[in-house]
């Protein structure tokens, strides 16, 4: 505590540079992003390559028109998300959902067949989801079937294979444990139960 | 000297641990460590108090920022460029008149508590014709003999109160005093000197590397945890023990640097502080960032690391017995390094840092790379398509970038860090995020209202626009709830109008960046990209950024990586060009930014886009 007064000693007594007095801060604001239209325009200048040009002649570009502003486009302004996605036909092949084993089996037979549509439906309900559409399938292929994902399927997969899985149900939720090893050491995948069986839960 | 102990590490590890140290048993221990801190202590003169990269200016720009709040200010030491002036609030503003990067210590003043803080402010010309466009390389060894040497030390780990015992293992340039300092926290399954070719690199160019082995909080190599329950039960638990037993280490190494009798003497500079982690020592650099100030680091590098906001218990609300790590952190400088073809953390658990990053970050995802040939025998448990000594070499070369660029203020690191150096690279994968006083974002998927951008109406035609997590979710790897723009062609041509309600005036602008990314297995093979500017008065400038078969600014599919990360597009504005009689855009008055996807396989594959901003 001796070292600390005399630490704090030396610096009242202006050991450290003295302070320097603040200048005030401007009074003005933030600009407005908004330009005055009085402003000289600033006008992007390069020359084109002329096979630049040429290819946007060719794809036809210039002739594509949206609006540029909500009234002048009342039913483009309906379009800034374009059209519902389309619906896709259900797998002939219905996933397992007696048990949060099965459920698991079954996904992972769905990944080695490459079957968006049945693994769409491990979380997809079809009470709440009557219809499957392209973005489940997308969302499908991005969770279980893209190569950056693969690993970790197949962790999950070599653990289930070896045994090394416990399986906990409490109620209609149950939670299945892996253990993959390496840095995860395991990974927990979620379920719950609906009226006609298992669903994986994100 | 002890007080540094008290001050950079026990206190403020205290503050951050009080949640967990609520709960049962631990609560007593909690007292206990209360009960034996010294009151009253004042900070000593050799803390160099919390860093703060304050936002970036431009020179005649108006500028403003704010210093944390609480405490009153004056400055001590150093200077701001003219132009800038700092209340005694905190609120930095007025306009710069002089470029370059700029440091000063300020003096905080907080009832009772009275500590320095240190702040940097880089200033670029108003058409950044300063970024220095070249792009030094770090891959060679440095020019330091590199000493190494093994530690013994005994700490009380200020996360759960017990006393542990670890080894560190310097890596130490020879010769150089006051080194910068790089804390490293090894992963799972690996041990302290498990690293030793990839530390001796970073110390050839002058870093001090301190491995640390803490085989408390996980296990290491021989898979024997000293605590089970954190390497088995409670990973995110263990992770935030070994945050804690890192920032530890670091306060008792900085005390012997400043010791005149110890044979450390003089080594490490505690004004440059860094935190590596790789895997599960990745996620304690998660822990230590929420704390970056009261740890007193300069930045943060993420190595493979695990992001702790999957674990629920420490996600907000953050309900005891862990604290939490929210998404808004500290605007520390951080870098990411995520390798492509990881087998153990696989893909997305170590590439959402960058989202909604706050401070400078730098988020590199290395393709072909996997997680364990970072070490200098970990066989591959991935599917490698680099050699352990390009991955090695590679992540080595970001970090000494990374580190000097903020130790020695080397605004010529900038532009690789920052400002698209390695655009359309076929060995990074590169994405940035550097808030600057100008920076006018246009679109970033953040809100709830899909016909809505930041400043004005979204229009699609021949495509499919939605706002959506696009990072696999499942199990572990649950939505961290962060969107991006995916759009999706139904025809040859879609595009994407962003516009603005008003005439925007991007006269002070010079680029028009944004993150892409690609859903096809082959790249952007089969699509191509292009911007449309647009005025109120039928001015329209173009610009390609990319073609397949003709280039452009993003990468070319090589058959390494299916390019399915985001990278960083930065495109002049001076480089838009005008089609045909039409006036270019006027860009003091510009009202739509489009974006066209071209398909030409007709496959459909979406392209995904985020943070689209004018800087």
């Amino acid at each position: 505590m001796a070292v600390t007064t005399a630490a704090v000693a030396l610096w009242v007594a202006g050991c450290s540079p003295a302070p320097e007095p603040l200048p005030q801060a401007p009074a003005d604001a933030d600009p407005a992003p908004v330009s005055s239209e009085a402003l000289a325009p600033v006008r992007t200048a390069t020359q084109a390559d002329p096979q630049v040009l040429a290819q946007l002649a060719e794809l036809g570009l210039e002739r594509h028109t949206l609006p540029l502003d909500p009234e002048e486009g009342a039913d483009a302004r309906r379009g800034f998300q374009g059209p519902a996605p389309q619906v896709i036909p259900e797998s002939p092949i219905p996933l397992p959902r007696e048990s949060p084993r099965a459920l698991l089996a079954g996904t992972l037979a769905a990944i080695s067949r490459g079957d968006a549509a049945a693994l769409a439906r491990t979380r997809r309900d079809p009470l709440a989801h009557p219809a499957l559409t392209e973005d489940d399938a997308a969302d499908a292929r991005r969770g279980f079937l893209s190569t950056a994902i693969r690993p970790y399927w197949s962790k999950v997969r070599q653990a289930l294979d070896a045994g090394r899985v416990e399986v906990s149900v409490d109620g209609d939720v149950a939670t299945v444990r892996l253990q993959t090893g390496g840095a995860l050491g395991s990974v927990r995948l979620r379920m719950r139960k609906e009226s006609d069986g298992w669903y994986l839960e994100n | 000297m002890v007080l540094g102990k008290l001050t950079r590490g026990l206190r403020p590890a205290l503050r951050a641990h009080a949640p967990l140290l609520r709960a049962g048993a631990l609560a007593l221990v909690a007292a206990a460590l209360v009960a034996g801190t010294p009151r009253g202590e004042a900070i000593p003169t050799n803390d160099p108090g919390p860093f703060v990269a304050l936002e970036l200016g431009h020179a005649g720009g108006l500028y403003s920022d704010e210093l944390p709040q609480g405490p009153t200010y004056r400055l001590t030491a150093g200077r701001l460029p003219q132009g800038i002036t700092v209340s005694s609030s905190g609120r930095v503003s007025g306009r710069p008149s002089e470029t370059g990067a700029f440091s000063a210590t300020f003096r905080a003043e907080q009832g009772a508590l009275s500590y320095p803080l240190r702040v940097e402010l880089t200033v670029y010309a108003a058409d950044e014709r300063d970024l220095t466009r070249s792009a030094p390389s770090f891959a060679q060894l440095g020019s330091r003999t590199v000493d190494t040497q093994s530690l013994t030390l005994d700490l009380d780990n200020p996360f759960d109160g017990r006393t542990i015992r670890t080894k560190v293992l310097l890596s130490l340039p020879r010769g150089v005093t006051n080194a910068p300092v790089l804390l490293f926290h090894r992963g799972r399954g690996f041990d302290e000197d498990s690293y030793f070719e990839f530390h001796e690199h970073i110390a050839s160019h002058g870093i001090a590397v301190l491995s640390v082995e803490d085989r408390y909080s996980f296990a290491g190599r021989s898979f024997s945890a000293e605590n089970s329950f954190y390497d088995w039960q409670r990973a995110e638990l263990g992770m935030l023990s070994a945050s804690a037993v890192v920032e530890r280490v670091g306060d008792l190494l900085l005390d012997r640097s400043d010791d005149p009798s110890d044979p450390l003497f003089n080594r490490f500079d505690a004004d440059n502080l860094f935190f590596a982690g790789h895997s599960r020592g990745g996620g304690a650099v998660h822990g230590s960032h929420h704390r970056a100030h009261d740890v007193r680091l300069k930045g943060l590098i993420y190595l493979m690391a695990f992001d702790l906001r999957y674990f629920s218990e420490v996600r907000p609300p953050a309900d005891s017995p862990a604290y939490d790590v929210p998404t808004a952190q500290p605007r520390t400088p951080s870098l990411v390094i995520a390798a492509e073809n990881d087998g153990d953390l696989s893909y997305p658990i170590a590439d959402q840092f960058i989202d909604r990053a706050t401070g400078p970050t730098t988020q590199v995802t290395l393709y072909g790379g996997v997680h364990n040939l970072i070490s200098d025998s970990h066989a591959s448990e991935g599917r490698a398509k680099i050699t352990r000594h390009e991955e090695q070499t590679r992540v080595a070369d970001w970090i000494v970038c990374f580190v000097k660029r903020w130790a020695e203020q080397d605004t010529s690191l900038d532009w690789r860090l920052y400002g698209g150096a390695h655009q359309g690279s076929e060995l990074y994968g590169i994405t940035s995020w550097r808030p600057s006083n100008r920076t006018l974002v246009f679109e970033d998927a953040q809100d709830s209202d899909l016909a809505r951008n930041e400043q004005g109406s979204n229009y699609v035609a021949s495509m499919r626009r939605r706002e959506r997590d696009t990072y696999p979710s499942v199990g572990d790897l649950p939505s961290l709830g962060l969107r991006h723009v995916v759009l999706t062609p139904t025809d040859d041509v879609g595009i994407w109008r962003m516009a603005s309600d008003n005439a925007l005036d991007l006269g002070r602008h010079t680029r028009v960046v944004m993150r892409l990314a690609q859903t096809s297995s082959q790249g952007y093979s089969d699509v191509g990209v292009w911007l449309r500017m647009l005025d109120g008065s039928g001015g329209v400038s173009w610009f390609r950024v990319w073609e397949p078969g003709q280039g452009g600014l993003l990468p070319e599919y090589t058959g390494l990586t299916p390019l399915d990360r985001f990278v960083d597009v930065h495109v002049d504005l001076a480089d838009f060009f005008a089609s045909g009689s039409a006036n270019g855009a006027n860009l003091r008055a510009a009202r739509a930014l489009d974006l066209f996807v071209v398909d030409r396989g007709g496959f459909r594959d979406s392209v995904i886009v985020d943070a689209v901003r004018f800087e």
